[in-house]
């Protein structure tokens, strides 16, 4: 009965494609001001990349490296931009910064979840976890990294209209 | 039994509802199924199953947000969670208004001050966490200043305590308040709990005061944080020790300087009877249950099977059986990235990072016949642990990345499990990831830990493959050759799609600390099945 009522749930989620309204929180960038995530990720009718990542995970850190690699061409055909989000709490958020600089991450814009209110509001129970938001709405979300899904997601952002 | 399962079902009613507009939500399951194993002694509980179930649903519109959650541990917690976690509880309910300068919560509170020394309530599913504070929590914001205010009882394992936690914080930004003032901020903040005391000799409250500064100037950045506690009873392995009361302290400090290319940051700690616990009974349980303040271990945090075999919980407390009292240490990292078409850095660049930390208490001397202890400010005593360690990153085609690890760790077992002497580690990690065709990969790690102490040399190994972008399968092995000769194996497969995953394992676990953001939950060793299932929409 349990495994039914869990795989009826489960068909019923894999079997739609949602628009989820923005969640709320307030994140931290690199000098420690607050910032609202809803303002954080007002781009116009361009679309953006929200990524979820932390210090101590290495799929992350392999999204984050992959991406940076060809970010310059993104922006410049889509008008993308990417908002690296980390999910470290104060045993490992004083690594944020000398990490996005020691691996050369300046393009991106890196904020802080520090009291976690992204994570709750989104239901993320693991990262990396990505979403992508156009015109206000989350309108693909992603969870877990392998080599070459940035490809898939740039067919998703190209295609956004 | 048929009432939450009705429950579930009309929620799940509601997910069709909630496609609509306003709502989300998600639900996260691990199902375990443990079955007997000859070679580790392993033998399952009563029928064999355990669950956890998280079912998540949010309304937002306007500046309101409602929320709640529907757990369910069934017919208990997973092996290594509190056993007090059983049946169905309402959980995380709130209600919350937002405007451009108020921010109301009623119902739970999870929230934290300053670096959460003073004060954090979270959940972590992973660790069994869950804290929060059910009350009001009132934010008000003006340009340069916020102001913080909790009240409420915090939740331990299943049941709201009847204790009760008044908390107040101040931020101040003296940049946006001073005109061309160089970016500093200020913080203070203040915690008082209220527990029934059970004797005559116990205070009823315990306050926790705290001051801290943020600097920022240039590449440069300084993080200095003081709490204090005031004096409570100690509570060993379940017995009230009020003989003499004890306060504590904390300090932390952080350096960092970085630049495009470059990082660096020191982090420095002594922190001696910090941790506060909701009620005194739960005082360091294992499960972390009411804990109220947030005292991490400030290691690296590792991501290899053999790196992950000794790990460290941070060691604050007073301790009169191990005459063993705080902790004081610190842990620096070095971030440097080889650049492209250089010597070192090859075609596409090196990534370096090196980390070292470093951990003892505190340098202390037991007085048993006035039942007092006394204890050097910073000289430090016994060493608890320290880990050593360099990662190198590089990618040597577009196809082929590899990566590479050497650690040296000490770790006191006696201080940290409670037995044993001290470890003596060496680890080489080596990592190689190949991209097939387009989104498929197939990855390879290779370890070995030297050892002459404990259980002798570990050989270690994993394979990883995955395709389509949505699928992967894995399997790896920790074979302790040098000791008990036992294979810890385990397999899985995955799908993720759309932010959904579903996971399939079957393994054996060796057991130990498992430690997310420096908070540790022993698991016990066990063998079986393992489900996990996470949605969200």
């Amino acid at each position: 009965m349990k495994i039914f009522v869990l795989s009826l749930t489960g068909w019923l989620f894999f079997s739609f494609v949602t628009l989820s309204p923005l969640p709320e929180g307030e994140i931290l960038d690199l000098k420690a001001n607050t910032h609202k995530f809803t303002q954080v990720v007002e781009n116009g009718d361009k679309p953006v990349i929200v990524s979820f990542w932390a210090t101590w995970c290495v799929p992350c850190i392999k999204e984050l490296d992959a991406i940076s690699e060809v970010y310059p061409d993104w922006q410049e055909e889509t008008g993308v931009k990417l908002i690296a989000i980390s999910v470290d709490d104060e045993k490992t958020a004083r690594r944020i910064k000398p990490m996005v600089n020691g691996r050369g991450w300046t393009d991106y814009e890196i904020y802080h979840d520090y009291k976690g209110e992204l994570q709750r509001a989104l239901h993320i129970t693991s990262v990396p976890y990505l979403i992508v938001i156009h015109k206000g709405k989350i309108v693909y979300k992603k969870n877990s990294y392998t080599p070459g899904s940035e490809e898939k997601l740039y067919e998703i952002i190209q295609n956004l209209k | 039994m048929k009432r939450p399962l009705t429950y579930l079902f009309l929620l799940t009613g509601l997910f069709f509802y909630a496609q609509q507009n306003n709502f989300s939500g998600g639900l996260y399951s691990v199902w375990q199924y443990y079955v007997a194993d000859s070679v580790t002694e392993f033998a399952p509980p009563e029928g064999n199953w355990r669950s956890m179930n998280y079912f998540t649903l949010y309304y937002k519109k306007g500046n309101w947000e409602l929320g709640t959650q529907l757990e369910s541990y069934l017919p208990a917690g997973l092996l290594g969670y509190n056993p007090a976690l059983k049946k169905y509880m309402f959980s995380n309910y709130y209600a919350r208004y937002r405007q451009e300068h108020w921010d109301v919560t009623a119902g739970f509170i999870f929230e934290q001050f300053g670096s959460g020394l003073i004060f954090r309530t979270w959940e972590d599913r992973q660790i069994g966490i869950n804290n929060g504070l059910v009350g009001v929590g009132i934010h008000y914001e003006l340009p340069g200043i916020k102001l913080g205010f909790i009240a409420g009882n915090p939740r331990t394992a299943m049941k709201i305590s009847d204790a009760s936690v008044v908390a107040g914080d101040v931020r101040i930004d003296l940049e946006t308040l001073i005109k061309k003032f160089p970016s500093i901020q200020l913080g203070f903040s203040a915690l008082s709990k209220f527990e029934k005391p059970q004797t005559e000799t116990l205070p009823a409250t315990v306050q926790l005061f705290s001051a801290g500064t943020k600097i920022f100037l240039n590449n440069f950045d300084l993080v200095f944080e003081y709490v204090y506690k005031t004096p409570d009873a100690l509570f060993f392995n379940g017995v009230l020790d009020d003989l003499v009361l004890f306060d504590g302290d904390a300090y932390l400090l952080n350096v960092g300087w970085s630049t495009k290319g470059f990082g660096t940051n020191i982090s420095l700690r002594r922190a001696e009877n910090i941790q506060l616990f909701a009620e005194r009974k739960w005082s360091d349980n294992p499960y972390n249950t009411g804990i109220l303040n947030y005292v991490p271990s400030l290691t690296k945090q590792h991501d290899y099977l053999l790196t992950n075999l000794f790990v460290y919980s941070a060691r604050t407390n007073i301790s009169f059986a191990d005459r063993s009292v705080g902790e004081i240490g610190g842990q620096w990292d070095v971030f440097y990235f080889l650049k492209r078409k250089s010597l070192l850095g090859g075609k596409y660049g090196t990534r370096v990072a090196f980390n070292w930390s470093r951990w003892h208490g505190l340098k202390s001397e037991f007085i048993p016949d006035l039942h007092t202890y006394r204890r050097a400010f910073l000289e430090p005593g016994e060493l608890y642990y320290q880990d050593i360690n360099l990662e190198i990153k590089r990618k040597i085609n577009k196809k082929f990345k590899t990566g590479f690890l050497v650690m040296i760790q000490d770790y006191n077992r006696q201080k940290i499990e409670g037995h044993g002497g001290m470890l003596h580690n060496f680890i080489l990690v080596s990592d190689w990831q190949y991209r097939l065709k387009k989104r498929s990969s197939v990855r390879m790690e290779i370890e070995h830990l030297w050892n002459r102490q404990h259980e002798g040399n570990w050989l270690a190994g994993a394979v990883e493959y995955n395709w389509n972008g949505k699928w992967g399968v894995y399997t790896s092995d920790r074979f302790n050759y040098g000791g008990s000769k036992i294979h810890y194996y385990s397999a899985g497969i995955s799908y993720n799609n759309q932010g959904n995953r579903l996971a399939l394992s079957y393994g054996r676990e060796r057991g130990g600390l498992i430690c997310v953001g420096g908070v540790c939950r022993y698991v016990p060793p066990h063998t079986g099945f393992q489900i996990s299932l996470s949605l969200n929409f």
